[in-house]
């Protein structure tokens, strides 16, 4: 599984689309609260759940493409390259801004119901869209599904220090992202302040989550340079089995549980305060790392699987990460408006997920399709070699 | 759809009763309970918002805590039932938790109704410091012997989009669980009532709007009534994980 890639389209590591485009999935669905099927996404199967895989994955990707990048064209250029995704996960951030603050004017009335007006006086603040506007420019503002875009910029605004330092002293920079994490584990409040104040913090604390995303791209970065030998050590795979597996029997147990009351949630008391997705807590991160080895070493990249009809929807999905990312935001929320006018019995419940996901693929196809507008290589040859494309300059 | 004419209570009751296997699985609240059957005193201290303070009724009488004092009086005529409102609008858990002493401690209540979440959800507070405020005030009330009852917020057809609160509505029921104290699921019983028509949350008219909070407080402190009461079934439902 480790070795240099060769360059060009079919070294692409298909598992890495596939998974993401999963974790998408989920994150749709999981962002509607009283979709049971929620229940049986990627959390399902451990003590993490569909961010921590988001995440991870899309660091290990910016690390092996960005690490090549860093390699062949130097720092600046992998820089460049860097911050114009940032660019654009800033653009898609500020377009799902405008999207909640149209829902928040059309929704205006049913704030004013007598039954729950007292209560949100609270967001009075939303009369004042001049400050909201600017505290969602600087990302302090982060409502309802408007927390994980935050984390993503400023992930990758730091990955260019981060990977120059992997360079130059691996071992330094990994050790100095891990020390920030352990210092949100051992202190409380190590955050950064969220608006409308005064206690608010950031959902995904990006000092502890930075650990997960540059973790993942220290191994896309060993990766592309062929320096991953270590990850395929037996005893490695064994240890993260033991884990993952212990791991995925608690959460069946759990499940059940929620499913069925009389069945005892083992260990629940015990597990439950040390489970922070805030904080992303070292259960959860442990667990999410077993969980993507064992994965990886179960099915290797050439799985015929992934190539195979049924993959490939998720596979597309991953391909357009960002923009599905957006998409799967606003069905969720369509989801949740369809399910609190129309009920939320078994057969709407199945059409909003079925219809949901069949969007976001159907969407994700049409990007593979058509490649927004730019003209790609084969057309461009095709009109050179037809002598009209030149013509016209 | 609007509503057809001004019903009164009484008439528009059993509609909105909440069906016994809501609680099946919830802890009992043995000692409430015995003190209601034996006749004596009971004290309940009901903390919360406004839902709790009950403005949008206008009358303090028609909140859904004066509404469980008359329905428990009735109920158990010879027991002497006072239910303290100790609701305050806009505040988080943590804000409710520090007026515990105060408000709920000096009275020597036998039950403490926490209903709570909403503002939490609404100034998007914290969820690991939720949870443990949380945790220490059910501990807190548990080391004076008193019982805990947790209240979820309220169903909002729409709201729910501008405020997230389904992440609060989770820890509630987890910290319920993992503290085997029983929770009554408002949120989930006024979705309810939603699907099945029982009541309209969207109707717009002052008038209409008031004496929807009225007939819903009065649905509200009939289930908290009916929760209180349980006959309890041989042993608590819930074994101790």
């Amino acid at each position: 599984m480790s070795g240099v890639g060769t360059v060009g389209g079919s070294d692409r590591d298909l598992r890495l689309d596939f998974f993401r485009g999963l974790a998408l999935v989920c994150i749709f669905i999981d962002h509607i609260p009283d979709l049971r099927l929620g229940a049986f996404t990627i959390q399902f199967t451990g003590l993490y759940d569909a961010a921590e895989v988001f995440i991870f994955i899309s660091g290990y990707t910016a690390g092996l493409v960005y690490g090549r990048i860093l390699q062949s064209e130097g720092a600046l250029a992998a820089t460049m390259r860097i911050y114009y995704r940032v660019w654009q996960l800033y653009v898609a951030h500020v377009f799902l801004f405008m999207m909640f603050m149209a829902l928040v004017g059309h929704m205006a009335g049913a704030l004013a119901n007598p039954l729950y007006v007292e209560e949100f006086r609270a967001t009075d603040f939303l009369r004042e869209p001049g400050t909201a506007v600017i505290m969602a420019l600087t990302l302090r503002f982060q409502p309802a599904f408007m927390d994980i875009l935050p984390l993503y910029i400023l992930l990758l605004a730091v990955l260019p220090l981060f990977m120059v330092g992997l360079r130059r002293w691996w071992w330094l920079a990994l050790l100095c992202s891990l020390a920030v994490w352990f210092v949100v584990q051992t202190n409380e409040g190590v955050n950064l302040r969220a608006y409308p104040g005064p206690n608010q913090k950031w959902f995904f604390n990006p000092f502890a989550w930075q650990f997960l995303f540059l973790f993942g791209a220290y191994l896309g970065w060993a990766r592309g340079m062929g320096r991953d030998g270590w990850i395929s050590n037996r005893w490695l795979f064994r240890g993260a089995l033991l884990i993952a597996g212990a791991a995925f029997l608690l959460r069946v147990n759990w499940t059940l549980h929620f499913f069925y009351d009389p069945i005892p949630a083992l260990a629940a008391k015990q597990l439950w305060p040390s489970l922070s997705k805030t904080d992303l807590s070292a259960l959860r991160l442990v667990n999410v790392l077993s969980m993507a080895l064992v994965v990886a070493t179960l099915m290797p990249r050439t799985a015929r699987f992934l190539s195979g009809k049924a993959a490939w929807p998720l596979i597309v999905c991953g391909k357009h990460s960002l923009h599905i990312f957006c998409l799967g935001i606003l069905l969720s929320v369509t989801g949740h408006l369809i399910l609190n006018e129309f009920g939320t019995g078994a057969i709407i419940q199945g059409l909003v997920a079925v219809g949901g996901t069949a969007i976001m693929v159907g969407v994700a196809a049409m990007m593979d399709w058509f490649p927004g507008g730019k003209i790609t290589r084969r057309a461009k040859t095709r009109a050179a070699a037809s002598g009209h494309g030149g013509a016209k300059q | 759809m609007t509503l057809a004419g001004p019903p009164a209570w009484g008439a528009e009751a059993p509609s909105c009763r909440v069906a016994p296997e809501t609680f099946e699985h919830e802890p009992a609240l043995s000692r409430t309970f015995a003190a209601l059957e034996a006749g004596g005193r009971v004290t309940i201290v009901a903390i919360g918002g406004a839902s709790t303070l009950g403005r949008a009724a206008a009358l303090e009488s028609q909140s859904w805590p004066a509404r469980l004092e008359q329905e428990l009086a009735r109920r158990y005529p010879k027991a002497t039932v006072k239910v303290f409102n100790r609701g305050v609008a806009r505040e988080t858990a943590a804000q409710m938790h520090a007026r515990f002493e105060r408000d709920a401690f000096a009275e020597k209540p036998d039950l403490v109704i926490w209903e709570t979440g909403t503002t939490d959800a609404v100034r998007s507070s914290d969820v690991d410091a939720f949870m443990e405020v949380l945790q220490k005030g059910i501990g807190e009330l548990a080391e004076r012997k008193m019982e805990v009852l947790l209240m979820n917020p309220q169903f909002s057809r729409r709201s729910d989009f501008i405020v997230n609160f389904n992440r609060y509505i989770v820890t509630l029921r987890g910290v319920a669980d993992i503290s085997e104290v029983p929770l009554f699921p408002r949120h989930e019983i006024m979705r309810g009532w939603a699907e099945a028509g029982v009541f309209n949350f969207g109707v717009t008219g002052k008038e209409q709007r008031r004496e929807l909070a009225i007939r819903v407080y009065a649905c509200i402190g009939q289930g908290v009534a009916d929760m209180i009461t349980r006959k309890p079934a041989g042993e608590p439902a819930k074994p101790s994980p």
